[in-house]
């Protein structure tokens, strides 16, 4: 029941920001009724829900995607503050899917995705937590990761969702796609940046 | 502090709501009694009923009931038009004790069921594996793909729901969809019987096949819930392990090589599953097909196999005391070219060893064995 509930409260509300995005620019009642019907959509039963597709691909969300995206909503299409607790949030979701993706293509001597389903896990995630905490609680970014985090830690061992393992509930393959992107993104402007800033390289036109 | 105190807070919560630490698993071995001296006479054989109009069939699974039913064992495997048909199914059979022979097969699980139960569509059913719990509820492991072929397999649980002990009245709730594997849940699929463990529960052979292959064994409580996972083998090629009882902690898994040398891959574990060491291949030469093993007494380890390098045409029963060397003791099947006798399974019922298999991908055959009395 509580992983129904998930499949499809978690769509709705990935959906729902997706849509919200892609509406920039048009008037906020429309936006708003075509994310609505978005979300409804998604919990209707059966296949004419594109929840009963994405499930067959891609399973559930992980709760920081829902997490992410119902905030994004929330503060009506706000993204978070720049600042270094997201830079690092991100990083270490970006080692952390690499690692898991290799898990899965057996290259480590142990299996860090059955680890997942352990207390220990879930306490190395509560450590990232507590330093995201200690580190930044003072900084508008770091008390936005803070939060973050404590909301997917409270949510997973109070409910397990999606699946028990808590790598599925901090981070899914869509949300290391995006973090993969971003990044590239980012280095590609900062090699960018040094190429054209060279001595000796042709002046940028203002 | 406070953060630290917090996380203790979650950490502990998190520790209290797990329950205890599973123990080490310690393995069942049936009580059989037969004087394994003498070879086994073949009681019984042919084909299992097929449901009407349904001219495909492959991979079964057979399972033992108790005594108190009316059937001695039970079958599942999938049918349909053909392999990876919208329209292939889970079908059953269970074999009457009182007129000995086997009841009308019926379809117990569809695709468009299953989806409707899990919330989300899947493409096509295969590989049933059957299991008893310690309350005597049936489950059964089916593997169930999303986009793409095998390799997009999850391997869903169900549950035998109320509604009646019977084959007429056996039908199945979903579980779960087992979580083996972070990106989106694929490839795993389920192929071999469980092991039956002590503690009423059992430890059940999968393996993942997207590109590289491996097996991982699952470890089950009683009552079916899903308790860990453990990679059986640092090989990359190797599937559809099938676990063997040594003792109650010394364990090996048979396994299938997609490696063209043709033989059969092994692992062992000494301590319950926990870990899983490679060990050489068998002399015996396989197709890269299915086999399927059974301890049923203390070194008496029984094994059926295809014994030939390139085809699936020739099915041995073969026997071994240490779970190394090998010594046919029936041939089970045997054709020509491209006839496949395939995907074997085992279970001990009624003081006899049962064997089906794929025949021809068309129906499933089986054959009984016995031993006398010692």
């Amino acid at each position: 029941m509580a992983t129904t509930a998930m499949l499809h409260g978690g769509w709705a509300i990935v959906l729902g920001a997706a849509v919200y995005w892609f509406g920039a620019g048009r008037r906020a009642w429309v936006r708003w009724l075509v994310v609505l019907m978005t979300m409804a959509l998604c919990l209707v039963p059966g296949p004419p829900s594109p929840v009963y597709w994405l499930g067959l691909m891609f399973q559930a969300p992980s709760l920081m995607s829902a997490v992410l995206c119902l905030a994004y909503v929330m503060r009506q299409g706000r993204l978070p503050s720049r600042g270094r607790a997201w830079l690092v949030l991100g990083v270490t979701g970006l080692v952390l899917g690499g690692v898991l993706l290799l898990d899965m293509l057996a290259w480590w001597p142990v299996s860090v995705y059955a680890w997942g389903f352990s207390t220990a896990a879930l306490a190395l995630v509560c450590l990232v937590w507590a330093c995201f905490w200690l580190l930044w609680w003072g900084r508008h970014d770091g008390l936005e990761v803070t939060l973050l985090l404590a909301a997917v830690v409270v949510v997973f061992v109070l409910t397990r969702l999606p699946t028990g393992n808590v790598w599925d509930a901090v981070l899914d393959p869509w949300l290391w796609l995006v973090l993969l992107v971003r990044f590239a993104m980012r280095g590609a402007r900062r090699v960018g940046r040094r190429l054209t800033s060279r001595p000796g390289s042709p002046p940028t036109r203002a | 502090m406070l953060a630290l105190v917090v996380c203790a807070v979650v950490i502990v919560w998190d520790l209290a709501h797990r329950g205890l630490p599973t123990p080490m698993a310690r393995a069942v071995m049936p009580l059989v009694a037969a004087d394994f001296s003498q070879p086994p006479q073949r009681k019984g054989q042919g084909s299992i009923p097929m449901p009407y109009n349904t001219p495909a069939a492959h991979s079964s699974s057979l399972l033992a009931l108790p005594a108190s039913h009316a059937d001695a064992l039970m079958a599942f495997w999938f049918a349909g038009t053909r392999e990876s048909a919208p329209d292939i199914g889970i079908v059953a059979s269970s074999f009457e004790r009182n007129l000995q022979r086997w009841r009308p097969a019926r379809f117990v699980v569809n695709r468009f069921g299953l989806g409707q139960d899990l919330g989300f569509g899947v493409r096509r059913l295969g590989n049933p594996v059957a299991w008893m719990d310690a309350q005597g509820r049936m489950h059964l492991f089916v593997v169930a793909t999303g986009l793409g072929g095998w390799a997009a397999s999850r391997i869903v649980q169900l549950r035998q729901s109320q509604a009646g002990q019977s084959l007429d009245e056996l039908s199945f709730e979903v579980e779960r969809v087992l979580p083996l594997s972070w990106w989106w849940n694929t490839s795993f699929l389920v192929r071999a019987a469980p092991l039956p463990l002590q503690d009423g529960g059992m430890l059940l052979p999968v393996y993942f096949e997207l590109g590289l292959k491996y097996p991982v064994s699952l470890r089950f409580d009683a009552s079916g819930g899903f308790k860990g996972m453990v990679r059986m083998s640092d090989r990359k090629r190797i599937l559809q392990p099938t676990v063997l009882m040594q003792t109650e902690t010394t364990w090996l898994a048979l396994m299938r090589d997609q490696n063209p040398q043709g033989h059969i891959a092994v692992a062992q574990t000494q301590d319950g599953g926990a870990h899983w060491q490679d060990l050489p291949d068998l002399a015996l030469v396989n197709p890269d097909a299915s086999v399927a093993a059974m301890a049923l007494a203390p070194r008496q380890l029984w094994l059926v196999h295809n014994s030939s390098v390139q085809s699936r045409n020739v099915l041995d029963l073969s026997q071994s005391q240490d779970g190394q060397s090998w010594q046919s003791m029936q041939r089970l099947a045997q054709g020509k070219g491209t006839d496949e006798f395939s995907y074997p399974a085992m279970a001990w019922a009624d003081d006899s060893l049962w064997v089906s298999y794929t025949d021809q991908r068309q129906r499933i055959s089986w054959q009984r064995f016995a031993w006398p009395k010692p």
